[in-house]
C-alpha cells in the first residue's frame, strides 16, 4: 500500500526525513498471508529477494499455483534483470536463458533447476506448487550448499548477532538495537518473524536468529542508512530456518486453536466445540476407566 | 557534443539555483517538484482496478465461506454424534468383552480421525479467512485512495486559482493559509483526540478481542483515521482544505505509551515540510490505563487493517 501512496506523492520519497524504519512481518508484507500456515516462510523468501511483488499489488496468492511466468519473473528480479512489471522480467529471464518457457505451471523441477542448480534430490520433481509452498521450499533449502555456496550468499544474507536485545535506541531515522553489549543497527525495511513491528517493543526479547545484509538502494539517500544492516530477525526461542519441521508441528498446535475459535466464537451460533468434545473425552474416560477398575474388584472378589 | 551538455547543464542549474533561493514560505521547495498532469488518471486508473479486485474477490470469497460453512456444519453434527454415542460405544466394546488396550486403541484411533477432520476443516477456513482478508484489504485501499484523490484534487484546484502567479508567490499563498486557517484548527482537533482517548480510552476498548477500532475514534473525531497495518491514515477536511497525515502508532521512548507518530503530511496535495510537521503532535494511549483490563500484562499495540491491536508481553 505504501508503494502505491508513493506513486501519487512521488516527491514523499524525497523528502522523508521524518519517517521512521518500516519493519515488516506476516501482517503487513501481504494484503493476504496472515492467515496463511507458509505466512513466516513468504516473509523470510521476501526478505531474501527471492520473491517480488512483481505485479505491485500487494498480493501474495498464496494458495495459486505457481506459473513459470511468475517463477521467471521472480528469478529475473533476483538476478537483477531489467524490468519492473511481470512481463518484463519473465520475458529478460528468457532472453537471458535462464528459462525456456514462461507458459504453463512450474514444477519442483522447475524451481530446483533455476535455483539450486538441480543439485538437490527431490523425490517429487513433477509435482506442482503454490507459491506459498514455493515459499516453503526455499526456506527449507535456504542453507543447503550446493555448488559451494548457499542462497543465503547469493542474496548477501551473512549471520547477525543472537541473543536478548539489551536495548532499542533510536538514531535519527534508524533504530540500534544493543545486544551483548554491542551495538547493531536495524535494516531500513527489515523483515522480522514475530509479533510487533515496532522495535521499541523488542527490548528483553531475545533473537533466535538474524542476518545481515546491504540497505536496498532506495534506502540509500537517507544519511542514516547504513550499507550493511540487520535485514531479517527472528523474535522467539527457535532459529526460523533449521526450525521448519518443529514450525509445522506448532502450526498443528495454531490449527486446532484456530477452528476451535472457528467453531466457538465464529458469528453463527454452535451448540458444540472441540473443547467441549474434549471434555466429554475426558469424562467418558474417566467413567471407563472406573467401570473397568469396578469389574477387576469385582471379579478378583468373585475369583476368592 | 559532452562539452555542450555540460556547458547547457551547468547554465540551467545556475538559473534554477537562484529560483530556488528567492523562494520564500515553507512550501517553496514542494513546489518545485515537477507535477505529474497524469497524476489525477492514474489515481483513476488505480480506483478501478481496486474495484474490480474487489469484484472479483466477492464470488471467491462468498464461495469459500459457503464450503467452510456446509463443513462446519458437518464438522458440528459429526462431533455432537461422536459426544452423544461415545460413551453407549464404550460400553457396547466392554459388553462384548473387548480389554482395555482395544478400548484405548480404538478411542486414540476415533481422536486421530477427528483431529484430521479438524485440520482439513481449518485449511478451509484459512482459505475462506484470508480470501476475505484480502477484500476487506482492497476495500480500506480504496477508501484511502479516495482521500488522495480529494487531495489531489484540492492541488489542482489551488493550482488553478493561483494560475499565472510566481511561484514565490503560489508558496507564500500556501504557506499564509496553512498557518492562518488550517494549523490551529489541526492542532486543536489533534488535542481534542487527545483528551477523548485519555478519558474513554477504557470504552474504546472491545472485549473480548481487547481491539481499538477506527470507527470508535472516527464516531468522536474532526478527521477520519484509517487504520492499517502499514500506516495510521489520518484525513482532515476544512472547506477550503485537505489535509492527509501518515504516521505509525510506536512506543514512546519512556515505554509507558503507545503514541501516533506523525511522519509526513499533505496539505491540499502538498507536501508538509518538517518545520510544520514537528508542531503537530499525535495522540497516545498510556500503558497504565491498559493495564486495568482483565488479561492485559505489560501491554503493546500493534496495527490492523481497521483497528489497533492491545497486545500483551
Amino acid at each position: 500500500m505504501k508503494q502505491k501512496i508513493i506513486v501519487w506523492f512521488a516527491f514523499f520519497m524525497l523528502v522523508t526525513s521524518s519517517a521512521s524504519a518500516h519493519v515488516m512481518n506476516r501482517d503487513n508484507m501481504y494484503r493476504d498471508i496472515a492467515m496463511s500456515e507458509m505466512a513466516d516462510a513468504i516473509v523470510f523468501a521476501t526478505s531474501l529477494g527471492i520473491i517480488r511483488d512483481v505485479e505491485n499489488d500487494q498480493q501474495f496468492k498464496p494458495s495459486t499455483t505457481l506459473t513459470m511466468k511468475t517463477l521467471a519473473a521472480w528469478y529475473g528480479a533476483f538476478q537483477r534483470l531489467d524490468g519492473t512489471s511481470e512481463h518484463e522480467l519473465a520475458t529478460a529471464a528468457v532472453a537471458a536463458g535462464y528459462v525456456s518457457t514462461i507458459e504453463g505451471n512450474a514444477t519442483y523441477a522447475d524451481v530446483n533447476q533455476l535455483y539450486f542448480d538441480g543439485q538437490l534430490a527431490l523425490t517429487n520433481k513433477q509435482a506442482t506448487l503454490t507459491r506459498a509452498e514455493f515459499a516453503e521450499f526455499i526456506t527449507t533449502h535456504a542453507m543447503t550448499v550446493f555448488g559451494e555456496e548457499t542462497l543465503l550468499a547469493q542474496a548477501a544474507f551473512t549471520a547477525g548477532p543472537t541473543g536478548v536485545v539489551e536495548a532499542v535506541n533510536k538514531v535519527d531515522t534508524a533504530y540500534v538495537l544493543t545486544i551483548g553489549g554491542k551495538p547493531y543497527t536495524l535494516g531500513m525495511h527489515p523483515s522480522i518473524i514475530g509479533n510487533s513491528v515496532d522495535p521499541s517493543i523488542w527490548t528483553g526479547q531475545y533473537i533466535a536468529q538474524s542476518f545481515f545484509a546491504p540497505n536496498h538502494t532506495s534506502d540509500m539517500h537517507s544519511h542514516d542508512a547504513a550499507s550493511q544492516a540487520l535485514q531479517f530477525i527472528v523474535l522467539g526461542d527457535t532459529p526460523f530456518i533449521t526450525a521448519i519441521s518443529e514450525v509445522e508441528e506448532d502450526t498443528t498446535a495454531t490449527s486446532l486453536q484456530t477452528i476451535e475459535q472457528a467453531l466457538i466464537i465464529d458469528e453463527e451460533p454452535v451448540e458444540t466445540s472441540s473443547e467441549n468434545n474434549r471434555m466429554m473425552w475426558l469424562v467418558m474416560f474417566g467413567v471407563g476407566a472406573i467401570v473397568i477398575g469396578s469389574l477387576y474388584m469385582y471379579k478378583r472378589k468373585s475369583l476368592k | 557534443m559532452c562539452k555542450r551538455l555540460l556547458l547547457i547543464t551547468t547554465l540551467l542549474l545556475a538559473m534554477a539555483v537562484p529560483t530556488y533561493a528567492h523562494l520564500t514560505g515553507a512550501f517553496a521547495d514542494f513546489l518545485a517538484i515537477v507535477y505529474d498532469e497524469t497524476t489525477i488518471s492514474t489515481l483513476h486508473e488505480e480506483l478501478a482496478q481496486t474495484r474490480a479486485d474487489i469484484e472479483a474477490l466477492t464470488p471467491q470469497v462468498a464461495e469459500a465461506e459457503n464450503v467452510f460453512r456446509d463443513n462446519q456444519q458437518q464438522a458440528i453434527m459429526q462431533l455432537q454424534a461422536y459426544a452423544e454415542t461415545g460413551l453407549d460405544t464404550w460400553l457396547t466394546m466392554m459388553k462384548q468383552g473387548n480389554d482395555v488396550v482395544d478400548l484405548l486403541g480404538n478411542q486414540w484411533l476415533m481422536e486421530q480421525q477427528i483431529t484430521t477432520y479438524l485440520q482439513q476443516l481449518n485449511v478451509l477456513y484459512s482459505e475462506f479467512k484470508t480470501l476475505e482478508q484480502a477484500q476487506q484489504s482492497l476495500q480500506g485501499h480504496e477508501q484511502l485512495l479516495y482521500a488522495i484523490e480529494k487531495n489531489l484534487q484540492a492541488r489542482e484546484a489551488f493550482l488553478a486559482e493561483t494560475a499565472g502567479l510566481e511561484l514565490d508567490v503560489i508558496a507564500n499563498y500556501l504557506d499564509i493559509d496553512w498557518t492562518a486557517e488550517v494549523e490551529a484548527h489541526i492542532i486543536a482537533d489533534l488535542t481534542a483526540d487527545m483528551n477523548v482517548i485519555n478519558d474513554e480510552l477504557l470504552q474504546w476498548v472491545q472485549q473480548p478481542a481487547l481491539t481499538l477500532p477506527e470507527q470508535w475514534l472516527n464516531d468522536k473525531s474532526a478527521a477520519t483515521y484509517y487504520f492499517r497495518n502499514d500506516h495510521i491514515y489520518m484525513e482532515y477536511e476544512l472547506e477550503f482544505a485537505h489535509v492527509l497525515i501518515l504516521g505509525q502508532v510506536l512506543q514512546q521512548e519512556t515505554g509507558d505509551a503507545a503514541q501516533f507518530v506523525i511522519e509526513a503530511g499533505f496539505y491540499n496535495g502538498f507536501f508538509l515540510p518538517e518545520e510544520l510537521l514537528v508542531e503537530l503532535s499525535g495522540w497516545s494511549i498510556a500503558y497504565e490505563t491498559l493495564q486495568q483490563l482483565d488479561g492485559v500484562d505489560q501491554p503493546y499495540i500493534t496495527q490492523q487493517n481497521g483497528y489497533l491491536q492491545i497486545v500483551s508481553k
